[in-house]
């Protein structure tokens, strides 16, 4: 594309405010994490005092840590899979063309605007033991005898909150995927068709390696976004019972708000980035990201 | 059965069944939590369950509106929802016009710092975060969630703007300034209102987030006249009798401007995220 290719300063002028607000206040404070991760310090008071690695030694004998840490990629796993399947399903059903096709978008992608807490307490009661409507319709299909304690065993407080946030997460594959399909010529579907490849045929041959890129880029996003749930988890199990769901965010922020010990808290922190980190990089290259279309 | 309705048939089985299903599906949480806000609240926790208001009141949306402090959390998330929205549009605008127009040196680098804080979690910027407000003086006060809301915002709506100037023809401003624009007014009076639908789904995007976002807004503020909804909903939970129509009216509250923004925008949220997905 052509550009205003001019030396000016123009172009630093227009984007300064947004690097100074990015600089102050997220390149800052993540430096300061770093920094502070080699350190004891508490907000409460007391002075920083340089300890090396200790903070990082103290964690590995740390056991709700480990069990954070331990949760971490089922819980990406057990999220992401179903979200990116249906999200997928729900694309291809609603790229047809039929009558009310509007309004079924509208309708199908408003969980993706509402907020995490919300959807927790929405969740929170659709599943409450004693007057949830889901233990009732259960009941009343003969399907369990008893109305079901979602939120006592390890299992079922964790399929509660899979449940939900499936149900907002969908839709963002969902829009990422449609956008995707409608970029697909039309004319390579009737080619194939004259050439006899069936319905799933051309699904796996012509649709997924022309939304692949879509499909890489938004599972990554997701998988960070989902390991950043901090809302969902906080208030419908707080990573309970007995610490059986809780992830490293979650632990994190229950720490920090419990003891304020900035030092500790932070060094998990340092943790939760890298290991992003390194998940991002082995994922793009693994996945062979934009190998095929120049961006 | 002729060729026509077996064809009639299919349609309906591969096409509107599953599509309904699905829609019902979507919107049944929703559908129970308008069925609990308006069921008499003594009445919510009792058995049989029903699946429509048995117990028919207005009283939990009224009591909700009246009680002084929810209220007071719609007016806090509205004036944090809609500065956030106003910073941000207002960065975007220059700002994914400066790294879509422009050829500079530090552009490859800033797309790259763009795109790195999508990386990382935000509950890092939680802990040192916390000492900066404090140190600045406005721990405790809305002001701190804007600035946090319109940071952690900013590089994907800046992202996707890029993408929607990407759209319009540069022939476009390179006329209006033959014809003695300047180039901020060939941005105002010729791009902009070209790239309005773009900009109209990024303040959405924004407004919608800062609009939902609960963990700052949980640790950052302190007194209850300042929470904001998803705070006040969350602590209402927690009371000793929790109530229940309480909450579910305030949920209802709650959604109704975000569902109602969504409403409006839905048309040009394909092409946006396939934008913003672009680069």
């Amino acid at each position: 594309m052509k550009m205003l290719a001019r030396r000016s300063a123009i172009p630093y002028v227009m984007l300064l405010p947004t690097l100074a607000l990015i600089a102050v206040f997220m390149l800052y404070p993540m430096l300061d994490t770093v920094w502070l991760s080699f350190h004891e310090y508490s907000i409460m008071g007391g002075k920083k005092a340089f300890i090396g690695l200790e903070n990082f030694s103290k964690l590995m004998k740390d056991p709700i840590f480990i069990k954070a840490v331990k949760h971490t990629i089922p819980w990406v796993l057990e999220n992401i899979i179903p979200q990116l399947v249906l999200g997928t399903l729900i694309a291809l059903l609603l790229n047809q063309n039929f009558k009310g096709r509007g309004l079924a978008r509208a309708l199908a992608f408003t969980p993706w605007a509402v907020g995490g807490m919300i959807v927790a307490l929405i969740f929170r009661f659709l599943f409450n033991g004693s007057v949830g409507v889901f233990g009732d319709i259960l009941l009343k299909l003969g399907i369990t005898e008893t109305r079901v304690a979602w939120f006592s065993t390890a299992t079922s407080a964790l399929g509660t909150m899979i449940v939900a946030n499936t149900w907002r997460g969908i839709p963002f594959f969902a829009i990422s995927i449609l956008a995707a399909l409608q970029n697909i010529p039309e004319e390579i579907y009737e080619s194939a068709q004259v050439d006899g490849a069936g319905v799933v045929r051309r699904f796996f041959q012509i649709t997924l390696p022309m939304i692949k890129d879509t499909i890489v880029l938004t599972t990554l996003l997701r998988t960070i976004w989902t390991l950043n749930i901090v809302d969902i988890i906080y208030s419908m199990t707080n990573g309970g019972p007995n610490n059986s769901t809780i992830t490293l965010p979650v632990y994190i922020m229950q720490k920090f708000t419990a003891t304020l010990d900035s030092g500790y808290c932070s060094a998990m922190a340092v943790l939760l980035v890298g290991a992003l980190l390194i998940f991002s990089i082995i994922y793009l290259n693994v996945s062979k990201y934009g190998k095929e279309t120049i961006y | 059965m002729s060729i026509k309705s077996k064809k009639k048939m299919r349609k309906a089985l591969t096409c509107y069944l599953p599509v309904i299903m699905w829609i019902l599906i979507t919107i049944f949480p929703y559908y129970w939590f308008i069925n609990i806000s308006l069921t008499d609240n003594s009445m919510i926790m009792k058995l049989p369950v029903y699946y429509y208001p048995h117990f028919f009141t207005f009283d939990n949306y009224k009591k909700i509106l009246t009680a002084m402090d929810f209220a007071q959390n719609f007016k806090n998330s509205l004036i944090v929802a809609t500065m956030t929205t106003l910073v941000i549009i207002a960065l975007s605008i220059f700002g994914g016009y400066a790294m879509s127009r422009y050829q500079f040196k530090a552009k490859s680098g800033v797309m790259l710092l763009l795109l790195l804080t999508q990386m990382f979690p935000g509950i890092i910027l939680l802990i040192p975060l916390f000492s900066v407000f404090v140190k600045l003086k406005i721990y405790d006060n809305l002001l701190s969630l804007i600035i946090v809301n319109a940071t952690t915002n900013l590089p994907f709506c800046m992202i996707m703007c890029c993408g929607f100037y990407a759209g319009v023809p540069i022939t476009l401003e390179e006329a209006a300034q033959i014809d003695g624009c300047t180039t901020i007014q060939a941005l105002f009076k010729i791009v902009v209102p070209a790239i309005l639908p773009g900009i109209v789904t990024c303040g959405a995007f924004a407004f919608v987030n800062s609009w939902n976002e609960f963990v700052y807004a949980l640790n950052f503020i302190n007194t209850s006249s300042k929470f904001t909804i998803p705070v006040a909903l969350s602590m209402m939970q927690g009371e000793f009798t929790v109530n229940y129509g309480g909450i579910a009216a305030g949920t209802i509250i709650a959604l109704i401007p975000v569902l109602l923004i969504f409403a409006y925008i839905q048309k040009y949220l394909v092409a946006g995220m396939s934008g913003a997905v672009k680069g």
